[in-house]
């Protein structure tokens, strides 16, 4: 069954996002359906469950989503909105600011993702440990390279609190996601920094040129021992996650013996030494690979059924080919469950897959369809989105004007919700979703969001939230009501009820009557503090 | 013939009579009022904790129980073989850096179940982790047990726990607690998760307080957004409700000084060890080492990977059953271990191994039944892949735990598992147990013969203990936590005592009986019929 099959009432209705009296407004949706939830939810979760595993199921059920990949325009009834831009932008960046809103809303949606998907010229990183020139003169030892490591960390975290108007840090994240490492897997960093910066630079690349260029990668081949697998010696590791974790799915398309073939395919590829540090440390070239004729494995292999003395670019060529399809739908359906929802529409992935495979591999295209759709406006997605701990707290940073003044700290306290900037669990990378909200990561959003507020109490430098800048921004800050219509219609990407308006509302005047409130008083800043730790620590601030 | 009909039909009678949730509601509200103890020793099925410990990422089995004699394990291996194992027999031997469980196995304490694995075996990490977590297969073609979108644990406790979440029969404790950070597909209930994750007892109660979590509307479950909604919405609930429980467990109690250092096993386990000893009713507990996926370097150079890795898992284990057992609760607690898969045979010339089939599970505790359960790997018919074949499904360990050590009876634990499987005697059966001989300090509180038992049929049911001598309490109490009865308070000698119970007037219903020494406490329950 598809994904929406349980649905009571087919279509979801969208409204205006007007303003109810007393209340913040936003996507309005049906009632809940009458009926056994519990059951609801078991059949929900059947469907994510096999939504998960890739299956494809028929559709002839009423859905939950029902609008395609044509375009969304803006209408009377559907205005683009601050909401509706938000929600854009959230998905794409690293939270969002009023600023970027207000830029958005300046333009329309087209412009908008035009715009976001628009190739740019990274910046240049503040160190020059990269260079291969740079390890000729300067020490190699392993506390010094930590230190380094820590120094790529530190500029990436920096990249997502100062990004600029691009889906390009969001892609990075991605694709380093999608092909995840561990930074031990090299003994110097400047590994890590190229792998990474790759994907900055290929942010909407060729799929296909990529699988190529990351399967030579060094760092890929130091992880997946690549660099190790030779004639004699054949390690099927890479091959095995090539076909599994990169572009087909488990068990899609291949089997033990096309794994085996493979990875004889890909021997002779290893690191190419480029001479020895100071201290006698072999050093190897942290961008390209070397093919070594004598590590090849220089026979037929039969890989898919094709036979022939293959390589590695062949084996992408025979993936590629053989499965053209899987491969397309494996890429989208990632590209959608990260973009939109953790289940994915399928109808809308085949749309996604043809567009993709028609632009021979290009991703652009496939990611300018699906922002700009109806389906991705569609109100019933927006705040369907578990926010990563990156989304989270470097977005409640952004949102909230927090200065990126200790991006060391940023990245510890990212760590300590769950993701830690190069150290993926495992091969497969982040499973994300429901996975990063539990009892404990839970308490941990909600202890580090409380510190934003309050300020933190440890570190060098210390930051939190400037309240007084911050109300600065809003439109009305004078008017109580208004100030917590206003924070919660930036912040949060679904309705509140009345009562949990009321519960912020108590929150920021403290027990005062609402014609009292000042926010200059004395005093004030604290009510303050307290209102955007409620808002924090909603259930539905932790979507978006 | 009638009375094998009669024992049948009320062992089902007394499991159901002992689950939380076939309770009345006034029963429940008498439950929540009994004290502390009486809701361990019922609430866990007579208190007993099942410890999961993954091993993440395919521990190599055949360097973990080593079959030292065979010439093949030679030949596959070349330089990655152990030469030089802690012997457990003639022909098998533990890897050299597990001394704590060389002890353990020594005193009877681990029962090592052989290649354990499943037919027509999956090598993908991802999907085999499923298969072990959900309880699945791999059969081909698929059919509906093949891919299960939820656990074998959480489908238990959905069994054990009719109801739960609704607060009305929600018990006071966690269900299952995660060591960490996250949650795993074996505590996936049919409709929701059945465990919490938690790493700090008291950072975590300190967060929680403050939060207000009422108030919103209920979310709109037919549109995507109201789904995960209502999920964190349902862990944020759930963290409110067992802060406190959890926190108040953990205070007050202290590990023994008993656990190395700079280990991460062990400081999960002595997380366990400190809610266990701390009175927590919860069953189940699940703690993860991670790092076993040895395709490269698996076991040289200066800081050998998979010694390192079996080290720590084996000192922590030991350690964490030294801890229980100066608790005085060892003899309550059975830790498993379970891992996606072994690895190939044959090294795999990068110094490594590459993903393989079965590999052998332990059950680690004083009342499993010690020894090595099947066979040597057979290495001479290997697969088409070169792996070696299962000998026993990992589910038939499964149906044992549930069957021996939770008391589940055949029918729930065909229903958990999908399908009957043949137990292997993992635990020892608590009526022919010989008190004593497993447990320093010789107490032991054995169950009661017959159980149920009916005053009309039986006359009287017999409670049998052992103690190293001393003053001795035993008791019995309703499920209201009542003193109903004492049957001995007095000096004993050394030895093993019986003591008869008969019901006299008392109603029908589940009792429990309670043994004290100034050294030790233990409690069990029995249930009582017209």
């Amino acid at each position: 069954m598809d994904r929406r099959t349980f649905l009571t009432h087919g279509r979801t209705t969208e409204r205006d996002y007007r303003t109810a009296a007393g209340t913040s407004s936003f996507a309005d949706t049906a009632p809940p359906p009458a009926g056994d939830v519990a059951q609801l939810h078991r059949r929900v979760l059947s469907e994510r469950m096999e939504s998960l595993k890739g299956r494809r199921e028929p559709y002839d059920m009423p859905r939950m989503v029902t609008s395609g990949l044509e375009p969304w325009h803006p209408s009377t009834m559907q205005p683009w909105s601050r909401q509706r831009a938000g929600y854009l932008l959230r998905r794409t960046l690293f939270g969002t600011t009023l600023d970027e809103i207000e830029t958005a809303m300046a333009s329309d949606p087209d412009e908008v993702v035009h715009l976001l998907v628009t190739d740019t010229t990274p910046p240049e990183p503040p160190f020059d440990w990269q260079h291969d020139d740079y390890w000729n003169n300067n020490t190699n030892n392993d506390r010094d390279n930590r230190d380094r490591l820590q120094e790529l960390r530190d500029w990436w975290t920096e990249r997502m609190l100062l990004q600029d108007f691009s889906i390009r840090e969001k892609m990075t994240f991605f694709w380093s996601n999608h092909w995840a490492t561990e930074a031990s897997s090299a003994r110097q960093p400047h590994f890590n920094f190229w792998f990474i910066e790759y994907f900055r630079q290929n942010f909407l690349g060729n799929f296909k040129q990529m699988v190529k260029d990351v399967t030579v990668s060094p760092l890929m081949l130091l992880y997946l021992d690549g660099a190790y697998n030779t004639r004699t010696r054949p390690n099927e590791n890479y091959a095995r996650e090539l076909m599994e974790l990169h572009t087909l799915g488990e068990g899609n398309g291949y089997t033990q013996e096309d794994i085996q073939e493979a990875a004889r395919a890909l021997t002779g590829w290893t690191l190419q030494q480029t001479g020895t540090s100071p201290v006698g440390t072999r050093m190897y070239h942290p961008r390209e690979a070397v093919f070594v004729p004598g590590r090849f494995d220089n026979n037929e292999k039969t890989i898919m059924g094709r036979t022939g003395n293959w390589g590695y670019a062949d084996v992408v060529d025979i993936i590629f080919d053989v499965h053209g399809p899987e491969v397309a739908r494996f890429i989208c359906r990632k590209l959608y469950r990260e973009f939109v929802y953790e289940i994915a529409d399928e109808q809308i992935i085949d749309g996604l897959a043809d567009i993709l495979m028609e632009n021979n591999w290009e991703l652009r295209p496939v990611m300018m369809t699906l922002l700009k759709s109806r389906h991705f406006f569609d109100a019933a997605n927006i705040g369907a989105h578990i926010t990563s701990p990156l989304e989270f707290y470097i977005g409640s940073m952004r949102a909230l004007h927090v200065e990126a003044n200790n991006v060391r700290r940023v990245y510890q306290v990212c760590a300590s919700l769950g993701c830690q900037l190069l150290e993926a669990p495992n091969v497969k990378g982040w499973p994300g979703y429901r996975s990063w909200i539990s009892a404990s990561r839970l308490a941990s959003r909600w202890s580090v969001s409380d510190e934003l507020v309050f300020g933190t109490k440890s570190g060098n430098p210390r930051y939190g939230v400037d309240v007084t800048a911050f109300i600065g921004t809003l439109p009305n800050p004078r008017n109580a009501r208004r100030l917590v219509h206003d924070v919660v219609e930036f912040y949060i990407p679904l309705r509140l009820s009345n009562k949990q308006f009321d519960m912020l509302l108590d929150a920021l005047l403290g027990g005062a009557p609402e014609y009292e409130w000042d926010p200059t008083a004395t005093g004030a800043e604290n009510h303050i503090k307290d209102f955007l730790k409620a808002v924090l620590r909603l259930s539905e601030a932790q979507l978006s | 013939m009638k009375r094998r009909r009669f024992v049948q039909a009320s062992l089902a009678a007394g499991v159901a009579a002992s689950a939380v949730g076939s309770l009345s509601p006034l029963g429940f509200r008498a439950w929540a009022n009994a004290p502390a103890f009486a809701r361990a020793a019922m609430n866990s099925e007579s208190g007993r904790v099942l410890v999961i410990l993954q091993l993440d990422g395919g521990n190599d089995g055949l360097n973990t129980v080593v079959p030292y004699q065979d010439p093949l394990y030679h030949e596959h291996r070349g330089d990655l073989a152990i030469t030089n194992p802690l012997r457990i027999d003639d022909t098998l031997g533990w890897h050299p850096a597990m001394t704590g469980f060389e002890r353990l196995f020594n005193d009877g304490h681990i029962a090592i179940v052989q290649n354990a694995g499943y037919p027509n075996p999956n090598r993908s990490h991802f999907r085999s982790t499923d298969i072990w977590f959900t309880g699945g297969n791999n059969n081909k073609p698929a059919d509906e047990n093949s891919v299960l979108d939820d656990g074998w644990i959480g489908r238990y406790l959905d069994t054990r726990y009719p109801g739960y979440p609704d607060p009305a029969v929600a018990p006071a404790h966690p269900l299952a607690i995660e060591i960490g950070s996250t949650t795993s597909l074996m505590m996936q209930g049919p409709e929701l998760g059945m465990s919490m994750a938690i790493y700090d007892p008291e950072t975590f109660y300190r967060i929680i307080s403050g939060t207000d979590i009422s108030g919103g509307d209920p979310p709109n479950t037919s549109t995507p957004a109201g789904l995960e909604l209502e999920y964190i919405r349902n862990i944020a609930l759930e963290a409110n409700r067992y802060a406190g429980p959890v926190r108040d467990a953990a205070a007050d109690v202290q590990n023994h000084d008993v656990y190395p250092d700079n280990n991460s096993v062990a400081e999960r386990l002595k997380i366990v060890a400190r809610l266990i000893a701390g009175g927590l009713e919860t069953p189940i507990y699940v703690v993860t080492q991670k790092g076993y996926d040895t395709h490269a370097q698996q076991d040289n150079g200066s800081t050998p990977r998979h010694s390192r890795l079996l080290g720590e898992m084996s000192s922590a284990v030991a350690a964490f059953f030294e801890d229980l057992n100066a608790f005085g609760q060892d003899r309550r607690v059975l830790l498993m271990t379970i891992s996606e898969f072994g690895r190939r045979v044959k090294t795999n010339g990068t110094d490594g191994t590459d993903h393989g089939t079965a590999a052998p599970m332990f059950f680690v505790g004083p009342e499993v039944n010690g020894g090595i359960f099947g066979n040597n790997p057979d290495l001479t018919t290997l697969d088409r892949i070169g792996d070696i074949a299962h000998e026993f499904d990992f589910k038939q360990s499964y149906a044992s735990v549930l069957r021996q050590w939770f008391g589940v009876p055949p029918s729930t634990a065909a229903l958990v598992l999908k399908g009957e499987w043949e137990t292997l005697p993992l635990i020892q059966a608590s009526t022919t147990a010989t008190g004593g001989t497993g447990m320093p300090g010789g107490f032991a509180l054995e169950q009661n013969y017959p159980n149920p038992f009916s005053q009309q049929v039986h006359g009287s049911t017999t409670i049998q203990f052992s103690t190293p001598g001393g003053h001795i309490r035993l008791h019995v109490y309703n499920i209201q936590g009542k003193l109903v009865s004492t049957l001995v308070d007095s000096e004993l000698a050394a030895g093993t005592h019986a003591f008869r119970f008969s019901a006299a007037s008392l109603p029908a219903g589940t009792y429990l009986y309670r043994l004290e020494s100034s050294r030790a406490v233990e409690t069990r329950s029995m249930v009582i019929l017209k």
